[in-house]
């Protein structure tokens, strides 16, 4: 038995220039092959599109971290056409009415002493760093924040070519896991669903035999109406804990009248990684596509719900470039 | 037009949960094309060879088997191996093979008390010379250690460091240091004359030394002409570069290009980074030591600008110029990466660190070397 996937991508990050990508894999008796897909070029013009409307609504200092992309992903003779477009980890929403971005500002202008949220690229980055520093393939620890957080191993994917067709197959990561006999065949997902970066020891650093994530968290608050400040991503600077760690982080600064100012430099986020998740007081909103963003292990997206934290949260934050 | 492409399999075996998976196999072909406005496209093509290395799988299943067995411990194993071909056009529009033949073994070994220890063996060829007895003695010794050790005293204090942290910390501020930025966006080549080490150190680059990384073509098809003298009279003499990041320097390129994968492009990375030896042997070193740490192995070492971070897995009090079989673990390593300015001396002889994965701009290359001696700091700074 053999079913086939293909993978159809434009990508860009300029407006100008397209990466396209065209993969084709077919499973054969436990093996996987990769054969020839159909062009994709007619994706470029999707891409440039989108990230022209976007371009037109944020600052020009921002324009780098722009990435637009227009696809197309079949398996196993389902099909799903896909936009994304994001500023590095910040996931952008289809209806670009819904967000209004004013003139980029430097971290310095920004106010201090701001209540903080968490995005969702921000909590799927965490969450997964916290998840990466207690568990081995063994995952005899429980994950000591059970009552706050639900967290599922899935297939489902926001993003398709990192994603497979319903049905979803998913797995609660709770204390012993799923016995092994049920765990999937993790080389078979992460070759079609790590399409541009599989090809590398397949789980060398912490994603072991883990698939996608979905966080999901139990409680719920208000979306604050005063200036706010959230944390877009997470980028891990040192190796997965629940203690001290530092991430590279970028952030939205929002006016509390519905206008929102990215900030123009990258900043660093010092925290103790188990304090912020007690830290976490909640937050209104449904679980949302989120992306986190590795230097090492590439994009990989997920699903997470934005969260706020306690003012007291232990997190320092400094410009970068300062 | 230029192109790139790669075939081969991905042969891989795990074991998980004290079960061993079958093992799996990927054949793959894929084309990368680059066009003269700097788009490109990578597809995959049907040409590739549908190699399935069985031998390989049979002999990989009872190594991994017996080096968990010999270890003791509960453990996670993954062992990788690519094999196959690499092929791009040069900037003639010449077509370069070469043949990749990679491993890796990653994992993580659960120690007492919950803790972990990560593993991370890779370099040239299938792998399974690296699963003998000794290196399951050696990696147990480690782990056992660190199950007994101590938390490390934070602060500066001179040390030792051993072969592999060694070249772990000269991979980071020496080897990363040099590389030319992969960004178009950021220029590094001020660098180039910085001092970065003590005057007495010497560090070359050299993809055809036969290590980790053994290549004549870069992933652009530049012939490299032999090794990169990096470090002169300690300061930064020349930069890794690819044929783009030479051209905004006004360089040359020195065939450091290389992807992880054909879906990625090729930038500037080490190849096999080789420090040379001092004088000394490690008993002489550790008499001069007096009091302080001999640094025995660090893990997770990251760069950033021009700073450099290691995870202490684990050193040896050392007093009196004694080793004291007292061991500590815990907190990082955290310099400058002119660090090697308090290098004072260092063992005659030199080891290729046994784990050549480097992660950079979302790829993993499993083949870049680090050939380093022992190194005496006159300290170095701990912290949490």
């Amino acid at each position: 038995m053999s079913t086939a996937r293909t993978v159809l991508l434009a990508r860009t990050v300029d407006g100008l220039h397209v990466s396209y990508s065209a993969t084709g894999i077919i499973e054969r008796n436990g093996s996987l092959e990769f054969i020839e897909a159909p062009s994709p070029l007619s994706f470029g013009e999707i891409a440039i599109a989108l990230w022209q409307r976007w371009a037109d609504r944020i600052p020009q200092a921002l324009y780098r971290l722009l990435v637009a992309e227009a696809g197309e992903v079949s398996d196993g003779g389902k099909s799903c056409l896909y936009q994304i477009a994001r500023i590095g980890s910040l996931i952008l929403p289809h209806d670009d009415d819904a967000i209004h971005f004013g003139p980029a500002r430097p971290w310095i202008e920004i106010p201090g002493h701001l209540p903080l949220i968490l995005g969702p690229s921000a909590v799927l980055a965490l969450v997964d760093f916290a998840l990466n520093g207690i568990e081995g393939l063994h995952r005899q620890e429980a994950w000591p924040f059970e009552d706050r957080f639900s967290l599922f191993d899935t297939d489902a994917s926001p993003y398709p070519p990192q994603g497979l067709p319903p049905p979803h197959r998913d797995f609660p990561l709770t204390a012993g896991g799923p016995p092994f006999r049920k765990l999937p065949d993790y080389l078979s997902f992460a070759v079609k669903c790590r399409n541009d970066s599989w090809q590398r020891p397949i789980d060398a650093l912490h994603h072991v035999s883990r698939r996608n994530l979905r966080v999901a968290y139990v409680g719920s608050l208000a979306q604050p109406s005063v200036p706010h400040l959230i944390l877009d991503g997470l980028m891990a600077e040192v190796e997965p804990c629940l203690g001290q760690a530092s991430f590279l982080t970028q952030a939205t600064y929002c006016h509390g009248d519905g206008r929102m100012s990215l900030c123009s430099s990258p900043l660093i986020a010092r925290c103790h990684v188990g304090g912020l998740l007690c830290a976490i007081a909640g937050l209104g909103g449904s679980v949302a596509a989120a992306c986190v963003c590795d230097p090492i292990d590439g994009d990989i997206y997920g699903y997470a719900p934005p969260l706020a934290l306690l003012c007291e949260a232990p997190i320092e934050l400094e410009d970068l470039l300062a | 037009m230029r192109w790139f492409e790669e075939e081969g399999t991905m042969s891989m075996v795990s074991l998980e949960h004290e079960r061993m998976r079958r093992p799996c196999f990927a054949s793959f072909s894929n084309r990368r094309e680059e066009w003269d406005d700097s788009s490109c496209i990578v597809k995959s093509t049907s040409n590739g060879s549908r190699h399935r290395d069985e031998r390989w799988g049979e002999c990989a299943v009872g190594a991994l088997g017996m080096l968990a067995t010999r270890l003791r411990r509960p453990v996670a194993l993954r062992f990788a191996r690519i094999a196959g071909f690499r092929r791009t056009t040069d900037p003639l529009g010449d077509i370069r093979e070469r043949r990749i033949d990679l491993f890796a073994l990653t994992g993580r070994l659960t120690l007492a008390g919950g803790r972990f220890m990560s593993i991370g063996w890779s370099g040239k060829g299938d792998g399974l010379v690296r699963f003998g007895e000794t290196s399951a003695d050696e990696l147990g010794a480690v782990a056992s250690a660190v199950e007994r050790a101590e938390p490390a005293v934070l602060g500066e204090t001179p040390a030792i460091l051993d072969y592999q942290p060694a070249a772990l910390l000269v991979h980071e501020a020496i080897g990363h240091f040099a590389e030319a930025s992969a960004s178009p966006e950021l220029r590094l080549d001020g660098r180039v004359g910085c001092l970065l080490a003590a005057e007495w150190m010497t560090a070359q680059d050299d993809p055809r030394l036969g290590e980790a990384a053994d290549y004549v073509f870069d992933d652009e098809g530049i012939k490299s002409m032999g090794p990169t003298v990096l470090l002169r009279s300690g300061r930064l003499s020349a930069q890794l570069h690819s044929t783009a990041s030479a051209l905004r320097a006004g360089a040359l390129s020195t065939a450091s290009a290389r992807s992880a994968q054909v879906a990625q492009p090729a930038i500037p990375r080490i190849s096999n980074l080789t420090v040379g030896g001092g004088n000394s042997d490690l008993n002489e070193m550790i008499e001069h030591l007096a009091d302080g740490l001999y640094i025995r192995q660090l893990s997770h070492g990251f760069s950033r600008g021009s700073y450099v971070e290691a995870r202490l897995v684990l050193a040896e009090r050392v007093r009196n110029g004694k080793r004291t079989g007292v061991f500590v673990s815990g907190g990082r390593v955290i310099e400058r990466a002119d660090l090697f300015l308090r290098a004072c001396e260092a063992t005659t002889t030199t080891r290729l660190n046994p784990n050549a994965m480097c992660g950079k701009y979302g790829q993993i290359l499993y083949d870049v070397g680090t050939i380093a001696p022992a190194i005496r700091m006159t300290s170095l700074r701990l912290a949490a």
